[in-house]
C-alpha cells in the first residue's frame, strides 16, 4: 500500500537519509512513502546482525556459550519489525527509531539493547518467548524490571525508554 | 578472600556483540559477562603482572571491576524467603594440571550469588548490574 504525508507529517521513525531511493519520490509539498519498503531499509543492518548471529558456533565468547538457537534468530527477526512499528506509533512523542544493540546470552537467547540516557532496555528472545528487562540503575531489586513481552507492550516500552 | 579494594580484570573480546558506542561513550552489552553456570569469571589484579595477560587475544579489551562495587550489588530479596542472594567474588585458582585441561590462571576469581541463583532472570539482572559498573568505568584497555 502507498501512502502519501505531508512533509511535515513525515513520520520520526523514518531515517530522511534514505529519502531519495528508490522506495520514496519527494515533490515540493508531498513525500509517496512505501512505508514497507522504508521499514525493509530502516532495519536491514539489524536483520542482518540477526541474521550473523547464526554463523556463531558454541563458546563464541570464550565463555562457554550456547550457539544462538536458529529458531530464537528467526523470532527476533520477525518481532524486530513489530517492534519498529510500535515505536512508529510512538513516535508523536518519541525520538526516532534507534536500532538495537544485537548480541546472544549464553543459553542461546537473542538479545537486542537499547540505551537511552539513564534508562536501558534489553529484549531476551528465545525459540517460544521473549522477555523484557528495564534497566534505570544497579539496584536488582529497585531500578530494574523484567516481564514477559506480549502484544503490543513494546510500545509502552518505547515510551519509557526515550521518557 | 578477595579483599574489597581489589580490581578485577575481565577481557571483552573485539566484536561487535559486546559493545557498542553510545552519544561518545562506550556501553557494554550484557553478554559481556555470559556465564551458562551463572558465575561470572574475573583475575584478581594484584595476582597478574599485567593486564595483558587475562586477555583470550591480543585484539581483546580488558574491563575492570573493584570487588567492593560487585559485593554492593546484593543483597538481592529471595521471594521464596530467606536472607536473600549476597553477592560475592571468590577466589578459584586454576591450578595447571586441572581435569579440564584449562591454562594455569592463579588470579582467576568468579562472582556468585549465594545461594545460587535459581531463576535465570536474577542472573541477567547481575549481568546488567555489572554492564552497568562497567559502563561507569569504560575501557581499562581498550581493544586493538
Amino acid at each position: 500500500m502507498r501512502l502519501t504525508q505531508s512533509v511535515a507529517g513525515t513520520m520520526p521513525v523514518f531515517n530522511r537519509t534514505i529519502f531519495g531511493t528508490g522506495s520514496v519520490s519527494m515533490s515540493a509539498t508531498e513525500l509517496k512513502v512505501d512505508r514497507k519498503n522504508i521499514a525493509t531499509l530502516v532495519l536491514s543492518p539489524t536483520v542482518s546482525s540477526i541474521a550473523k548471529l547464526a554463523q556463531l558456533e558454541a563458546n563464541w565468547d570464550n565463555c562457554g556459550s550456547a550457539r544462538p538457537e536458529p529458531a530464537a534468530i528467526q523470532r527476533a527477526r520477525t518481532l524486530v519489525e513489530g517492534f519498529y512499528r510500535f515505536a512508529g506509533a510512538a513516535g508523536a512523542v518519541t525520538s526516532q527509531w534507534s536500532p538495537p544493540h544485537i548480541s546472544a546470552s549464553e543459553d542461546g537467547e537473542v538479545v537486542m539493547e537499547w540505551w537511552h540516557n539513564a534508562h536501558k532496555l534489553t529484549v531476551y528472545v528465545s525459540g517460544t518467548t521473549a522477555q523484557y528487562l528495564k534497566v534505570w540503575g544497579p539496584n536488582i531489586t529497585t531500578q530494574m524490571e523484567d516481564g514477559l513481552l506480549e502484544g503490543n507492550q513494546f510500545q509502552g516500552l518505547w515510551l519509557w525508554l526515550n521518557a | 578472600l578477595v579483599s574489597d579494594d581489589e580490581q578485577l580484570y575481565r577481557s571483552v573480546r573485539n566484536e561487535t556483540q559486546f559493545f557498542k558506542t553510545v552519544d561518545g561513550a562506550v556501553r557494554f552489552s550484557n553478554t559481556c559477562f555470559n556465564d551458562p553456570a551463572g558465575k561470572v569469571s574475573v583475575d584478581r589484579a594484584n595476582l597478574r603482572n599485567s593486564a595483558e595477560e587475562t586477555k583470550f587475544s591480543p585484539s581483546d579489551g580488558i574491563i575492570k571491576l573493584l570487588a567492593r562495587d560487585i559485593r554492593d550489588i546484593g543483597p538481592i530479596p529471595n521471594p521464596d524467603g530467606g536472607d536473600g542472594y549476597l553477592i560475592d567474588v571468590h577466589p578459584r585458582p586454576i591450578p595447571a594440571d586441572n581435569p579440564d585441561g584449562l591454562p594455569e590462571n592463579l588470579s582467576h576469581a568468579q562472582i556468585e550469588a549465594s545461594p545460587d541463583f535459581t531463576n535465570p532472570s536474577r542472573f541477567k539482572k547481575l549481568k546488567e548490574a555489572l554492564a552497568l559498573l562497567a559502563d561507569g568505568n569504560g575501557w581499562f584497555i581498550a581493544p586493538s
